[in-house]
C-alpha cells in the first residue's frame, strides 16, 4: 500500500500528456482523485499516530549496497504526507483551469505529478539513499517546471540558478548522508534516530552537520542561497503556490527536523541553525517590503518563514518545536492560499505588480476575501491560526539562551515588516483607488477560488479551534522532531505576557509602514548596496571566475602543441618518482661518502662550474674551453683513481675534441637566441629533474648485483693468460680484441665520412667562389 | 623439458574473436559496396557468439592457463561481457553515421574486433607479457581507427598525436616491466606479487619500476596530467571512432590497473595510494574545470571522461573489495552513459554536417521534445544525480572512499562534481530555454533513433534497479 | 667483463636521451618515430641484461614480441605519417596544433 501510494504518481504523471491531451483542462479534476486518495488514507492513520505508534514499511531495493526502500509513517511525515496531499489536490484542480489550453498542459501536469510523488517519497522514506533520491527527484522537476515558461530570459536563467544551487547543494548533502551513515552504523534512520550519542561524539560529526546543513540550507533557501527562491518564480503559479511555498522548500526544513534527534541539541547546532535562521529570517521580511511585484513579496515572505522554521529547529526548546510545527502549518495554509489568489489576480488583470493593482473588491468580491482572510493569518491577527504560531514563536525566542537577545529583536523586526507585507497583500490589491487594469476582472471559476478557500478558511477555524490540530498531528509531529513527548498547549489566549505586546508592537508599527509604504519601498530600493551585498553577486561572480579559470587553464594546458603533452609526461613522472621515492627513502642508496678527500671534491666543483658556464655563455669559444675544461677535469679524476691509462685516453681524446670543435665553430656566425629566457628556465629544470632521477637511478643500479663483479677475474687472469700488468690494455687487446677492432672500425668509418663531408664542403665552396 | 598441454577450453571466447576476425577480414574483400552488410552482420554475429561463450565460460572461481600467463576469473568474464555488448551497441549506432562518410568498409569492422580481442586479452591477462600484447593489440587497432578516414586533416592530426603520445607511454610502461622483471625476476603476475610479499627485495626499484608502469596505465585511462591526448583525439577522429575510444577501451583500462595493481603489485599498495591520490584529484580538478570553457560538445565529453576516469581511480585507491566493485561499477556505467553521450553527437549528426558544437543543441525541445528529454536523462546521469545510473555509480565510489576513512578526498571530489554539473546543467539549459540556432529536422534513421533512446531509457532503468549490476560487480571481486 | 649495472646505465641513458629526443624536437616527426623505437630498444637492452643476469629466458622472450609489436607500431606510425603529410603537405611537429582548447 506505501509502495502504491508513493509510486502511483509516478505512473500518473507518464500518463498525464496523453490524458491531458483527450481530457483538457477538466483533466484536473481527475488528477486531484490521486492526491485525494493519498490525504485520505494517511488521514486514517491519524488516530493511532497521534496516540504515539509509529509505522514501518520494509521492501527490498539494492541489498548490496543496503540501500531499501523503507518508509517511516510518524508524526512528522504525516503532517508533511498531509500537507503535500492536501495542497496537491486543490493545485490540480486549480493548474487544470489556470493552465487550460495552454501547449504544453500535458507535460505540465507529467511533472507536477512526478513532483507530488517525489516529495511524498520523500517525506516518508525512512533509508537516507532513497530519502536522497527522491530529495534529488524533487530538484529536477521543480527545474522543469520553473522553466516552464521559458519564453523570457529571466526564467531561463532563474531555472538555471535554481538547480545549480540546489543540485549542488545535494552533492554535499549526499556525502553527509554517505557519512552519517558510516558512522551511526546503518542507512536507516529508524536506527540512526537512536544514536545520537555515536554520531554527536564523533570525529566527524562536524563534517557531517555542515555538509547536511549545506543541503538543506541550499533547499530551503537559507542565506546566504536565499536568492535562488524569488527568481524561481517566474514559474506559473501552481508552481510558485506548492513547490515553492508549501512543500519543496520546506524538505530542508523537514530533513533538518527529521534528523534533530540524531544531530541536534548540541552547541554546533544551536548557533549555526540560529544565527543562520534569524538571519534568513530578516532578509526575506526586508526584501518582501522592498520589492513589489505580486510574487517577489509573497516569495521573500517565505523566505522569511523558511528562516523562522530553521532558528526554531535551532532553539530546539520544547516551545520552539512547537512553534515550528505550528508555524509550519499555518505558512503552509495561508500562504498556499495566498499565492492562489495572486496568480487569480494576474490571470484576471494582467498585471504582476502590487503598484498597478488597486481596489478590485467589487469585481473579484470572493476572490477579496479569501485572499483577505489569509492574509490576516499571515499578519498573526488574534482569532487566525497564524496569530497562535507567531506567539508561540516570539515565546520561544525568548526562551533562547545562547543567542537569545539577538535573534528576539531580529524576530520583532521580521514580525513588524511580515504585518507590513501582509497588509500589503491583504489590502493593496482590493481596496483603495480602483486603477485601470488591461483586462476587466471578475471573480474566477470555482477550480481557481476552491483552493485558496478551503485554505483560508482552515487558517481561520484551525484558530479558533487550535486542538484539532493539536491533537490530531501536531502533537505526533512535535514528538518526532524532538524524540520525546511535547506539550503543546495551543490556545488562542494566553493572557497579558510579553509576546502578546510584541505581536502589538509589530501590528502597529507594521501598519506605520504598510501606510508610507511606497516611500518606505523607494527608500529601501534607493539603498543599490543591498543589491550589492546579495549572493546573487557571489553566484555571478563564482560563476565567471569559473570560466576564467577555465579558460586559463585550457590554455596553459591544451595549447595543441605536442612537445607540451610530452613535457607535461615527462615532467609529471619524474615529479612523481623523486616525490614517492624521497618521501619514502630519505636515505642515499648505498653511497658512502667516508671516501671522498679535498682534492676530489675540489675537481668535482670545478667540473660543475665549468659545466654551467658552457652552458650559459654566449662566446663559442667560451663554451667549447668550458667543455674542454670538464673533460680534462673527469681526466684528473681517472688518474686520482688509479686509472691513469685511462685518464691518458680521456686527455687525447678531450684535446682532439676541443681542437675540432674550435677548428669548425669558428667559421659558424655568433650564437643566436633562439629561445626565449622562460623556456630555458623551464627547460633547465627538466635537465636538472631528469639528470637527478637517472642519477639516483644509477645509483640504485649499482645496489643490483646478481653475480660476483668479472673484474676479479680480468684480475686475476691478467698476467697467467696474457702476460700483461696493464689490466685495462690487456682487456682492450687480449680479452676484447674483436671488441676493439670493431670501435676501430666505427671511428675509421666515421673519420672517412667526416673528411668526404669537409672535402665536399671545400669543393662547394671553389664552385661557389669561381662565378 | 615437459610441456604442459594448456587448457585452450578457458580461451575459447579470444579465439572465437581472432577467427572470425580473420574471415571477416577474407570475407570482406569478397564482397562490393552493396553487400557489405553481410560484414556488419558477421561482426555482431562476433559479438554475439563470444558473449555466448564467454557467458557459459562463467565460473565463480580463478582458473589459470597458458603456463600461467593467462586467467579467467569472474571479473574476467563481466568486464569481457561488458566490452560485447558496449561495442555493439557501438555497432548499431555508427552504421549510418559510417554509411554516410564512405567509411562504411570492413577495415572498421576488422579493427574494432581486433581492439576487442586487444582488450579481452589485457583482460584476462596474468602477466606482463600478455598485459602488454593485448594493450598493444588495442592501440594499434585504435591508431589505425582514428585515422580512417584518410582525407580528413584533423583526424590525421589526432591519430598522429595519439600515436605518439600512446607509443611513449606503452614504452614507458615497459620501462617500468622490464625494471620489476629484474627485480623480481618472474613476467607472471602471480610469482611477482609473491616476491614483493616476501619481502626480500629493494622497495626502491620496484617504486621506480611502479611509478614508470604507473604513468602508462594513467596515460591510457586518460587521467590528468596525461590526459592530452583525450580531448584531441576524441575532438578529431570521427565521431564513430570516438565513441569506440571513449567507451570499452576504458573498461579494458580498468582491467589493467586492477590486474597490474591489485594481482600483481598489491604488496606496494602503500606506495601507489598516494600516486592514485594525486591523479584521482588532478582528473577531476582539472576535466571538470576545463570542461566549463569547452564549445565542442566532444572535447566537453572528452573532459568529462578524464573527471570520470578520476571517479574511477578513487574506487581503486580505497584498496577494498567494496572500492574495486565500485570502480568496476563505476566503469561499465561510464561505459554506457559514453555510448549516450556520443550517440547524441551522431544522432544529431547527418551527411556533410557534425553536430559537434554546443550551439547545435539550442533549442532542441522544440525541435525534437522526445530527444531532448532523452538528452536530458543522459547529462543528469553523467552529472551524477539520481535516479539515474550515474549517481549510484558515484554513491559506491563515495561510500568506498569514505570507507577508507579519506572523507577530505570525498569532500574534494563533490565540490568539484559540483563544478562539473555546471556544464551539463548547461547543456539542458540550452535544449530546454533557448531558441534553436539550426531549423533543419533532426531526421536520425530509425535504427539509431531507437537505439539512443534505448540507451538513454537503459540509464534511466539501470538508475532504477542498479542492484543486479552492483551485485555482480561485488561477486567480481568476492574472491 | 661488464657489470649488470653498466647495462642499465646504458639502458636508463638511452631511454633518457629519447624522451628527451621527443620533446626537443621541433622539426621532423620522423624523428620522433626514432626517438620511440629508441626507447623501445633501450627496454629491450634491460630485458636482455636482467634475463642473462637472472638466467631466466622469459625476459628474453619478451623482447622478441616487443621486437615484433615495435615493427608493427612503426608501420602504423609511418602510415599515420603518410597519411597526415597528403593532408597538410607538411610533417612538422610544430605544425600539427590545429587540435587544442
Amino acid at each position: 500500500m506505501m509502495l502504491t501510494a508513493v509510486f502511483a504518481g509516478f505512473v500518473l504523471a507518464a500518463l498525464a500528456p496523453w490524458l491531458t491531451a483527450r481530457l483538457g483542462g477538466r483533466v484536473g479534476w481527475l488528477f486531484a482523485l490521486l492526491p485525494a486518495a493519498i490525504f485520505v488514507w494517511l488521514a486514517g492513520y491519524i488516530p493511532a499516530i497521534a496516540a504515539g505508534e509509529s509505522f514501518y514499511y520494509h521492501y527490498p531495493w539494492i541489498p548490496g549496497l543496503d540501500i531499501n526502500l523503507t518508509f517511516l509513517l510518524d508524526g512528522l511525515s504525516l503532517l508533511f504526507g498531509l500537507l503535500i496531499s492536501g495542497i496537491g489536490t486543490f493545485i490540480m484542480i486549480y493548474a487544470g483551469k489556470y493552465l487550460d489550453g495552454h501547449q504544453y498542459q500535458g507535460r505540465f501536469f507529467l511533472f507536477l505529478l512526478a513532483f507530488m510523488a517525489s516529495m511524498l517519497g520523500l517525506v516518508l522514506s525512512s533509508n537516507l539513499i532513497a530519502l536522497f533520491v527522491f530529495w534529488e527527484l524533487t530538484s529536477i522537476t521543480s527545474y522543469m517546471l520553473i522553466g516552464f515558461n521559458h519564453e523570457d530570459e529571466k526564467s531561463r536563467k532563474s531555472a538555471q540558478q535554481g538547480l545549480y544551487v540546489t543540485v549542488g547543494g545535494g552533492l554535499a548533502l549526499m556525502t553527509g548522508l554517505v557519512t552519517l551513515a558510516m558512522v551511526g552504523g546503518s542507512y536507516e534512520l529508524v536506527e540512526l534516530l537512536g544514536s545520537s550519542e555515536v554520531v554527536q561524539e564523533h570525529a566527524l560529526y562536524l563534517p557531517i552537520l555542515l555538509l547536511i546543513l549545506l543541503g538543506t540550507f541550499t533547499k530551503s533557501a537559507q542565506v546566504p542561497f536565499h536568492f535562488w527562491l524569488p527568481n524561481a518564480m517566474a514559474a506559473p503559479t501552481p508552481v510558485s503556490a506548492y513547490l515553492h511555498s508549501a512543500t519543496m522548500v520546506k524538505a530542508g526544513v523537514y530533513l533538518m527536523a527529521r534528523l534533530h534527534p540524531t544531530l541536534g541539541g548540541t552547541d554546533t547546532w544551536m548557533i549555526v541553525l540560529g544565527l543562520f535562521g534569524a538571519a534568513t529570517m530578516f532578509t526575506g521580511s526586508l526584501m518582501a517590503i522592498r520589492s513589489s511585484g505580486l510574487k517577489s513579496v509573497l516569495a521573500y515572505s517565505t523566505v522569511m518563514a523558511l528562516g523562522t522554521l530553521t532558528m526554531l529547529l535551532g532553539v530546539g526548546t520544547p516551545t520552539a518545536i512547537a512553534a515550528a510545527v505550528t508555524f509550519l502549518l499555518a505558512h503552509s495554509l495561508y500562504k498556499g492560499a495566498l499565492f492562489m489568489t495572486a496568480g487569480n489576480i494576474t490571470h484576471e488583470t494582467g498585471h504582476k505588480d502590487f503598484r498597478d493593482v488597486g481596489g478590485l473588491r467589487r469585481e473579484m468580491p470572493v476572490s477579496t476575501l479569501f485572499g483577505g482572510l489569509a492574509a490576516l493569518s499571515l499578519a498573526g491577527i488574534l482569532p487566525f491560526f497564524g496569530f497562535i504560531g507567531k506567539e508561540l514563536m516570539f515565546e520561544a525566542v525568548l526562551e533562547a539562551n545562547t543567542i537569545g537577545t539577538l535573534i528576539t529583536l531580529l524576530a520583532l523586526a521580521s514580525g513588524i515588516m511580515t504585518v507590513a507585507a501582509a497588509a500589503i497583500v491583504g489590502l493593496r490589491p482590493w481596496f483603495g483607488v480602483r486603477k485601470p487594469t488591461k483586462h476587466t476582472p471578475h471573480d474566477p471559476p470555482l477550480a481557481q477560488l476552491l483552493g485558496p478557500g478551503v485554505l483560508a478558511s482552515l487558517g481561520l477555524l484551525l484558530g479558533l479551534l487550535p486542538f484539532i490540530a493539536e491533537r490530531s498531528v501536531l502533537s505526533a509531529a512535535a514528538l518526532a522532531i524532538a524524540g520525546e513527548p511535547v506539550e503543546l498547549k495551543l490556545s488562542l489566549w494566553h493572557g497579558f505576557n510579553l509576546p502578546l505586546l510584541m505581536s502589538a508592537i509589530s501590528l502597529l508599527v507594521g501598519l506605520t509602514i504598510y501606510w508610507k509604504w511606497d516611500t518606505v519601498r523607494e527608500l529601501l530600493q534607493a539603498r543599490r548596496f543591498i543589491d550589492t551585498l546579495g549572493a546573487e553577486r557571489g553566484y555571478d561572480a563564482i560563476m565567471r571566475a569559473l570560466v576564467v579559470v577555465s579558460e586559463w587553464q585550457t590554455r596553459v594546458l591544451q595549447n595543441g602543441h605536442l612537445r607540451y603533452y610530452i613535457l607535461t609526461t615527462v615532467m609529471t613522472l619524474f615529479a612523481l618518482l623523486a616525490y614517492t621515492i624521497l618521501t619514502r627513502y630519505p636515505v642515499w642508496p648505498g653511497v658512502d661518502f667516508s671516501g671522498i678527500e679535498l682534492q676530489h671534491l675540489v675537481i668535482a666543483v670545478l667540473i660543475v662550474l665549468a659545466a654551467l658556464v658552457a652552458v650559459s655563455t654566449h662566446s663559442r669559444l667560451g663554451a667549447v674551453a668550458t667543455l674542454g675544461a670538464v673533460g680534462f677535469g673527469v681526466a684528473l679524476m681517472y688518474v686520482m683513481f688509479s686509472a691513469p691509462d685511462v685518464g691518458i685516453t680521456q686527455v687525447l681524446v678531450e684535446t682532439l675534441t676541443v681542437i675540432l670543435l674550435v677548428l669548425v665553430l669558428f667559421r659558424l656566425p655568433g650564437f643566436l637566441d633562439l629561445t626565449e629566457h622562460s623556456t630555458r628556465l623551464r627547460d633547465a629544470i627538466v635537465a636538472v629533474l631528469m639528470g637527478g632521477v637517472f642519477t639516483l637511478l644509477l645509483l640504485m643500479a649499482i645496489d643490483v648485483q646478481f653475480f660476483p663483479s668479472i673484474s676479479e677475474y680480468f684480475i686475476e687472469h691478467s698476467y697467467p693468460s696474457a702476460h700483461g700488468r696493464n689490466i685495462v690494455n690487456v682487456i682492450l687487446v687480449d680479452f676484447r680484441t674483436l671488441d676493439t677492432l670493431g670501435e676501430i672500425f666505427v671511428l675509421a668509418l666515421a673519420a672517412v665520412g667526416v673528411y668526404a663531408m669537409i672535402k665536399l664542403r671545400a669543393e662547394d665552396r671553389k664552385e661557389g667562389d669561381r662565378p | 623439458m615437459n610441456f604442459e598441454m594448456p587448457n585452450f577450453a578457458l580461451a575459447m571466447p579470444e579465439m572465437f574473436v581472432l577467427g572470425m576476425a580473420c574471415l571477416i577480414l577474407l570475407v570482406d574483400l569478397f564482397l562490393n559496396e552493396r553487400s557489405r552488410v553481410v560484414t556488419y552482420l558477421l561482426s555482431q554475429a562476433t559479438l554475439v557468439g563470444a558473449f555466448i561463450l564467454t557467458l557459459s565460460l562463467y565460473t565463480p572461481v580463478r582458473e589459470l592457463t597458458f603456463s600461467g600467463t593467462f586467467v579467467l576469473d569472474p571479473m574476467a568474464s563481466v568486464l569481457k561481457m561488458a566490452v560485447y555488448a558496449v561495442v555493439f551497441v557501438m555497432f548499431l549506432y555508427t552504421r549510418s553515421y559510417l554509411q554516410a562518410r564512405q567509411m562504411f568498409t570492413g577495415e572498421f569492422y576488422t579493427l574494432a574486433l581486433f581492439g576487442v580481442l586487444g582488450m579481452m586479452v589485457m583482460i584476462s591477462a596474468h602477466s606482463f607479457l600478455t598485459l602488454y600484447l593485448g594493450l598493444e593489440l588495442l592501440s594499434l587497432s585504435m591508431y589505425a581507427m582514428v585515422a580512417l578516414q584518410r582525407d580528413n586533416r584533423v583526424a590525421s592530426e589526432a591519430a598522429m598525436k595519439y600515436f605518439l603520445l600512446g607509443a611513449m607511454a606503452s614504452a614507458m610502461l615497459l620501462y617500468g616491466m622490464s625494471m620489476l622483471y629484474g627485480v623480481t625476476g618472474s613476467l607472471d603476475l602471480g610469482e611477482i606479487s609473491r616476491a614483493i610479499d616476501e619481502g626480500e627485495i629493494e622497495r626502491m626499484l620496484l617504486v621506480f619500476g611502479l611509478v614508470f608502469m604507473l604513468v602508462g596505465v594513467a596515460f591510457k585511462l586518460g587521467a590528468v596530467p596525461f590526459h592530452m591526448w583525450v580531448p584531441d583525439v576524441y575532438h578529431g577522429a570521427p565521431t564513430a571512432v570516438t565513441q569506440f575510444i571513449s567507451t570499452a577501451p576504458k573498461i579494458a583500462a580498468f582491467a589493467l590497473l586492477i590486474r597490474l595493481l591489485v594481482d600483481g603489485l598489491g604488496g606496494l599498495q602503500s606506495e601507489w595510494h598516494d600516486i592514485l591520490v594525486l591523479l584521482a584529484i588532478l582528473s577531476i580538478s582539472v576535466g571538470n574545470i576545463i570542461a566549463i570553457a569547452q564549445t565542442n560538445i566532444k572535447r566537453m565529453l572528452a573532459y568529462s571522461g578524464i573527471a570520470h576516469a578520476g571517479f574511477l581511480i578513487l574506487g581503486v585507491l580505497s584498496g577494498t573489495a567494496e572500492g574495486y566493485a565500485a570502480g568496476m561499477f563505476y566503469v561499465i556505467v561510464y561505459a554506457v552513459m559514453g555510448l549516450a553521450g556520443f550517440g547524441m553527437v551522431l544522432l544529431m549528426s547527418r551527411a556533410g554536417f557534425e553536430a559537434d558544437s554546443l550551439e547545435d543543441y539550442k533549442g532542441l525541445n522544440q525541435r525534437n521534445p522526445w530527444f531532448a528529454l532523452m538528452v536530458l536523462f543522459i547529462m543528469f546521469s553523467m552529472a551524477g544525480v539520481p535516479p539515474f545510473i550515474g549517481f549510484w555509480a558515484k554513491l559506491a565510489v563515495l561510500q568506498a572512499v569514505v570507507a577508507s576513512g579519506l572523507i577530505w578526498l570525498a569532500v574534494l571530489a563533490v565540490i568539484f562534481s559540483v563544478i562539473g554539473a555546471f556544464y551539463y546543467l548547461r547543456v539542458i539549459k540550452l535544449m530546454y530555454f533557448d531558441a534553436p540556432a539550426d531549423e533543419a529536422r533532426i531526421e536520425p534513421g530509425r535504427e539509431l533513433a531507437a537505439v539512443f533512446s534505448g540507451n538513454a531509457l537503459v540509464i534511466l532503468a539501470m538508475g532504477l534497479f542498479p542492484g543486479a549490476l552492483m551485485a555482480i560487480c561485488i561477486q567480481a571481486f568476492a574472491l | 667483463m661488464i657489470a649488470l649495472s653498466d647495462y642499465l646505465t646504458v639502458a636508463a641513458i638511452l631511454f633518457g636521451l629519447s624522451v628527451v629526443g621527443m620533446f626537443i624536437n621541433r622539426k621532423n616527426i620522423i624523428v620522433l618515430l626514432m626517438c620511440i623505437e629508441m626507447m623501445l630498444l633501450a627496454v629491450n637492452i634491460n630485458f636482455i641484461a636482467f634475463s642473462h643476469y637472472l638466467g631466466d629466458v622469459t625476459g628474453q622472450i619478451f623482447v622478441f614480441f616487443i621486437l615484433t609489436v615495435a615493427a608493427a607500431e612503426a608501420a602504423i606510425g609511418l602510415a599515420i605519417l603518410v597519411v597526415l603529410f597528403r593532408n597538410r603537405g607538411t610533417i612538422n611537429v610544430t605544425d600539427m596544433d590545429t587540435l587544442k582548447g
